[in-house]
């Protein structure tokens, strides 16, 4: 279905945009790196809803990037003040650093 | 049909109301006067409670389809109020103390609560995410709720980064059955299905499908996506890894029924395969891991992997009989979870390992009793919940056919004897050290601790009742 060279060029920049972002996720170590490595899979998705939307001529997909960077803007907030919690009590924002519990 | 309708989501609004005056009292009300806000959050689940007491029965989609009240949401909202209401009693007397604002803390249970309810209520899977979202984020915050406690920073921390992770997962997967399917509404999937892909399914749908699956697992903490459960809930406050336990899996699991039994039904009998050697997977690890555990929270995260394993069996089976079993087992896992953790919650953390509840079992004879039948329960005898919750997920399982599954199963709650009844061995069968009181104000977790084996008992001595009822609301299948 998805034949149109110029949709999927959009797809495929998302979907390129998501990769780097999981694997920046799976093999960076820094908190605030690793936060932001999600916010890049988000707006992949982002991409990848608009690219959608404009193919099938639905705004459906509009509405939703607009959801979807509310819920990363939410997370945004959340997730620097967890990191802050984080260096507050161990001075670094290093992920190999949590490590209090195993087993 | 298409209209807004507010009295639908009365109860959540009603929960979000109190959350906000509970913000605003915990900003402007000195700590000492703070104590009687658990009665407050209390009052909150109770109205909720109530309303949807009033609501239950009846069928109404709200919000111009984004919502489908049925029988299946009002039983879910049922439980997460019922939880809501433990979850504030055992609180108390543990957070006191530990935490300066305590509005927070009851205002994200509120938020959290209304969150699951949505999901429950969902008819659209953005709304889904919504909800989700509004559970998930309130949650990551309440496990970092002792802010100078390193364990609980921690399980804040990982929790936030896996949890974000698997959210933006779940989105890829929505955004693609949405280029597959060109909707996501529960209630158009089926016609797109026929109109735009004329009846065959496309590689894009599939794999959003998977991934869509894969966020929800993750939620429920099935095997591949596990890895977070033990060291979150080992960290986070007790009273919140009990929320965590028993209302985070209610609401994943309700998240499953609603997106693939009642959404995406079309799909839904190609990852049956799939969910199978999951659950089988699952069950096993989290039982073997249980198995040599010294801390008691942890060994519970565990255990609680096991049960998901246990509760994908009924998803598996696909029948009436095991869907309506679902619900069953998650209320009786519920209930046996909060009072499990109520127990720990009185010992205020001094319990969390083996050695230190020794003995406590004789000098302290009424938590003795209460955990010793969390503990029946949750191994699955006789008369507990958990007994009659096994009892019906193999059931339904048997009479789809799925005799090995049942097997494995039943091997598994077998094994699953030595950790639980490990407790229970050291509580009165060691000599008593010392380590642990129970907390001095302890009245409201007492009052959850006798709600909760009630609760337990009545579900394994009459669960016929209940179970019919729950029968009954499972509309979704014939």
């Amino acid at each position: 279905m998805l034949d149109i060279s110029m949709q999927n060029f959009f797809i495929l920049t998302g979907l390129m945009l998501f990769s780097i972002g999981m694997i920046g996720f799976l093999i960076r170590r820094n908190l605030i790196i690793c936060f932001m490595c999600i916010e890049l899979m988000l707006n992949g998705v982002n991409l990848v809803f608009i690219a959608f939307s404009h193919y099938l001529q639905s705004v459906i997909g509009f509405m939703y990037v607009l959801f979807v960077m509310a819920i990363a803007a939410a997370e945004v907030s959340i997730g620097l003040a967890i990191i802050l919690m984080v260096f507050r009590l161990k001075a670094s924002v290093d992920m190999d650093e949590l490590n209090t519990m195993k087993g | 049909m298409a209209n807004i309708d507010l009295l639908t989501i009365t109860p959540d609004i009603i929960l979000i109301v109190f959350a906000f005056a509970l913000l605003l009292a915990g900003a402007f009300s000195k700590v000492e006067r703070q104590a009687n806000f658990n009665m407050l959050a209390m009052l909150g689940f109770g109205l909720a409670f109530l309303v949807n007491l009033f609501l239950f029965g009846a069928k109404k989609y709200g919000y111009y389809n984004m919502f489908f009240f049925d029988e299946v949401a009002g039983l879910f909202r049922f439980v997460f109020y019922g939880i809501g209401i433990l979850v504030a009693l055992i609180s108390e007397p543990y957070i006191c103390g530990k935490i300066k604002h305590k509005g927070e803390y009851y205002a994200l249970i509120l938020i959290s609560v209304a969150g699951m309810s949505f999901l429950a209520t969902a008819y659209d899977l953005i709304m889904l995410v919504l909800g989700l979202e509004a559970m998930s984020l309130s949650i990551y915050i309440l496990a970092g709720m002792f802010k100078h406690d390193e364990k609980s920073v921690e399980a804040s921390m990982k929790y936030f980064l896996l949890g974000a992770f698997s959210t933006a997962i779940l989105m890829l997967g929505i955004a693609f059955v949405y280029g597959a399917l060109g909707t996501t509404n529960f209630g158009e999937v089926v016609t797109a299905y026929q109109k735009n892909l004329g009846g065959h399914k496309p590689e894009l749908l599939i794999a959003g499908v998977v991934l869509v699956l894969a966020g929800v697992l993750f939620k429920i903490a099935a095997v591949p996506f596990h890895m977070w459960t033990p060291d979150v809930y080992e960290g986070a406050p007790s009273s919140v890894t009990a929320f965590m336990i028993s209302g985070v899996k209610a609401a994943s699991f309700v998240m499953l029924i609603r997106v693939f039994v009642l959404g995406l039904k079309v799909v839904v009998f190609d990852l049956v395969t799939t969910v199978m050697v999951i659950s089988a997977v699952t069950m096993t690890l989290g039982n073997v891991c249980a198995l040599v555990q010294k801390n008691v929270k942890r060994m519970l995260a565990y255990s609680s992997i096991a049960h998901a394993g246990y509760i994908l069996v009924g998803f598996v089976a696909l029948n009436k009989t095991s869907l309506a079993a679902i619900v069953f087992y998650l209320i009786a896992y519920a209930l046996m979870n909060i009072g499990a953790f109520a127990v720990l919650v009185l010992f205020d953390d001094r319990g969390n390992y083996l050695e230190s509840l020794s003995g406590s079992g004789f000098k302290y004879p009424f938590l003795g009793l209460m955990m010793t039948i969390f503990m029946f329960s949750m191994v699955g005898l006789p008369p507990t919940g958990g007994f009659m919750g096994k009892f019906y997920i193999f059931k339904g399982a048997l009479e789809a056919g799925y005799v090995w599954l049942v097997i494995i199963a039943v091997l598994n709650s077998a094994v699953s004897a030595y950790f639980y009844l490990r407790v229970l061995v050291y509580m009165f069968f060691e000599d008593f050290k010392g380590a642990v009181a129970p907390s001095v104000n302890s009245t409201p977790t007492t009052v959850a601790l006798v709600l909760t084996s009630i609760g337990v008992l009545y579900l394994g001595i009459f669960p016929q009742a209940f179970f019919e009822l729950t029968q009954r609301c499972m509309t979704y299948l014939p």
